[in-house]
C-alpha cells in the first residue's frame, strides 16, 4: 500500500520535473540546514525530487535484499542525501558486518599456518 | 589439538574452496607477514589501562554482530534496546550482514549522534580514556576475501599492548593491539562513538561534528535540534551554519522571535548568506511583517543571483512572500519583531 503510494508519488514528481509549468511554483521554500551545509562545502546539492527518487531507489534495493517492507521506509528516511547517494551507487560492494562465528575457522587456519611456517609464536602449548 | 581439528573441519566445509582456488596461498601468507611490519604501532607512553566493565554485552546470534554491537554502544550511552529490536532496522538479509550507513542512520532514531572518529588508533584510545566504548568495523579476512565484523572496543592495557572487545559471543575478547589495528585498518579504520546531546567526542573536528548533527534533522524534531545546536554553539560560537540550524529549528517550532533574532545574527556575520536571508523573509512574513519580509526576500534573491546559490528557492520565497502580503505592504504597527 505504502509502496504503491510512493510509486504514484514518484510518477507525479517525474511529471512535475518534466512539465514544471503545470505545478504551482510559489511555495515559500525554507532552505534546510543540510542544504546550507552542502552548499557551504561546495558539494552537489540534491533537489527534493532527486532525494525522493534516491530514497525510492535505495528502498527498492533494500527490500530486494530481504529487508521487511515496513522497515525500509523508516531506514531511508533517517539517511542524509549523501548517504543515500552512496548507497544507491554501491550498496552491493559496501561492507556488511556479519559475525565472527563463521570466521573463527579461517582465522584459525591462517594462524596455524603462520605458526607452522614460523612467522608467529602464539600456540606455545601445542 | 582437538579444538583445532574441529575448527579446521568447519572451515573446510565452509570456505576452503574459495581460498584454495586462488593460487599461491603461501605466497600470500608471506606477503602478509612482510606487510605486517609496515603498520606503525600507536604510541602508548603516558597511557593508563582502561576497562569499561559496565558496558553491556549482547552475544550475537547468527550473522547479527551489527545489531549486537549497536545495542552495546547504545546501552552504554543510556539507551536500553535489545539486538532483536535492532535486527529489522540494521540487518540486511540479502547481504548477510549490516551496512555501516544503516548502523549510523538507526543510531539517529535513538536520539544519539553517531560520530565517525578519525582513522587514528590514538583517537580510538582517547575515546576509551573518556569512558566511551567505540563501535568498530574489522575485516577479519583478507582484502580480496573480506569478512566484515562489528565489535565494540571497551578498554586496553598499554603495558601489555592489548585491547578488549565485546565481540561476537565473547564478553571480553582480548586482542593484541597491533593485530587489532591491522584488522581495523583493513576495514578502512571505521570507528564510531554515539554521543548524547551536549556530549563532545574526545578529538572533536567541528566540521565533522556539525555534519553529524545536521544529519539528525532527518529524523529528530525541532525541540531536539534546538538543544543540539545550542550545545554545539556553546563550544563553537563562530559557526554560522549551526546558528542557521538553530534558527531553522526555532522557525519549525513556531518560535518566530528566536528564529528572527538568530537569522539576523547570521546575516550580521555573513551579509551574503542566502539561506539566512531567505528563511528570515519567511519568518518575517509569518510574523506579520510583510514590508520587512519582502525587502528581505528581495535582498536574498539578489544575493542568490549574484552568488548562484539557491536561486530557485529564493525566487519562490519572494513570490510567496509577496503573495502572502495580499496588498498589505506595511508591517504591523508597533511590532518589535519586524525591525
Amino acid at each position: 500500500m505504502i509502496r504503491t503510494a510512493r510509486r504514484l508519488m514518484s510518477v507525479l514528481v517525474a511529471i512535475a520535473l518534466v512539465f514544471p509549468a503545470h505545478f504551482p511554483t510559489a511555495i515559500a521554500e525554507m532552505i534546510t540546514t543540510e542544504a546550507a551545509l552542502v552548499a557551504a562545502n561546495r558539494h552537489n546539492l540534491l533537489t527534493e525530487a532527486e532525494t525522493f527518487f534516491l530514497q525510492d531507489r535505495v528502498a527498492a534495493q533494500l527490500s530486494q535484499l530481504g529487508v521487511d517492507r515496513n522497515h525500509v521506509l523508516a531506514r531511508v528516511r533517517s539517511m542524509t542525501s549523501h548517504e543515500l547517494t552512496a548507497l544507491a551507487r554501491k550498496m552491493d560492494s559496501m561492507p556488511a558486518g556479519a559475525g565472527a562465528i563463521e570466521i573463527i575457522g579461517i582465522v584459525f587456519l591462517v594462524l596455524l599456518i603462520l605458526e607452522i611456517v614460523g612467522v608467529t609464536d602464539i600456540f606455545k602449548k601445542i | 589439538m582437538l579444538v583445532a581439528s574441529l575448527n579446521v573441519t568447519e572451515f573446510t566445509t565452509g570456505c576452503t574452496r574459495n581460498i584454495f582456488r586462488s593460487t599461491g596461498i603461501i605466497t600470500l601468507l608471506l606477503l602478509l607477514s612482510a606487510c605486517a611490519n609496515q603498520w606503525s604501532a600507536v604510541d602508548l607512553t603516558d597511557r593508563r589501562p582502561v576497562d569499561l566493565e559496565d558496558t553491556p554485552f549482547y552475544a550475537q546470534k547468527d550473522y547479527q554482530c551489527g545489531p549486537a554491537a549497536l545495542a552495546t554502544v547504545l546501552g552504554a550511552s543510556g539507551i536500553e534496546v535489545t539486538p532483536d529490536a535492532l535486527v529489522p532496522k540494521v540487518y540486511t538479509p540479502g547481504r548477510g550482514g549490516s551496512l555501516q550507513i544503516d548502523m549510523i542512520a538507526t543510531t539517529r532514531g535513538y536520539a544519539r549522534v553517531p560520530y565517525i572518529i578519525d582513522a587514528d588508533m590514538s583517537h580510538l584510545l582517547d575515546e576509551l580514556d573518556a569512558a566511551r566504548p567505540v563501535l568498530v568495523l574489522q575485516n577479519l579476512g583478507f582484502s580480496f576475501k573480506p569478512f566484515w565484523h562489528y565489535a565494540v572496543a571497551t578498554g586496553y592495557d598499554p603495558i601489555l599492548g592489548e585491547i578488549y572487545l565485546r565481540s561476537g559471543t565473547e564478553r571480553r575478547k582480548v586482542m593484541r593491539m597491533g593485530k587489532f589495528e591491522r584488522t581495523w585498518r583493513r576495514a578502512e579504520a571505521w570507528a564510531v562513538v554515539v554521543l548524547k546531546p551536549g556530549e563532545l567526542p574526545a578529538n572533536p573536528d567541528s566540521g565533522k561534528l556539525l555534519e553529524a548533527m545536521v544529519a539528525m534533522e532527518t529524523i529528530q524534531g525541532p525541540d531536539f535540534m534546538v538543544k543540539l545546536y545550542r550545545d554545539f554553539l556553546e563550544h563553537f560560537p563562530g559557526d554560522q551554519i549551526a546558528r542557521l540550524g538553530l534558527a531553522n529549528a526555532h522557525l519549525n517550532n513556531g518560535d518566530l522571535r528566536q528564529a528572527i533574532r538568530l537569522y539576523r545574527h547570521v546575516l550580521a556575520m555573513e551579509r551574503s548568506n542566502v539561506a539566512a536571508g531567505n528563511n528570515l523573509a519567511i519568518a518575517l512574513s509569518r510574523a506579520n511583517c510583510p514590508a520587512s519580509a519582502i525587502a528581505r526576500a528581495q535582498t536574498a534573491a539578489k544575493w542568490a543571483r549574484d552568488t548562484n546559490t539557491f536561486p530557485t528557492e529564493s525566487k519562490r520565497t519572494l513570490d510567496q512572500v509577496r503573495n502572502d502580503a495580499k496588498g498589505a505592504f506595511d508591517d504591523v504597527p508597533g511590532s518589535d519583531l519586524c525591525n
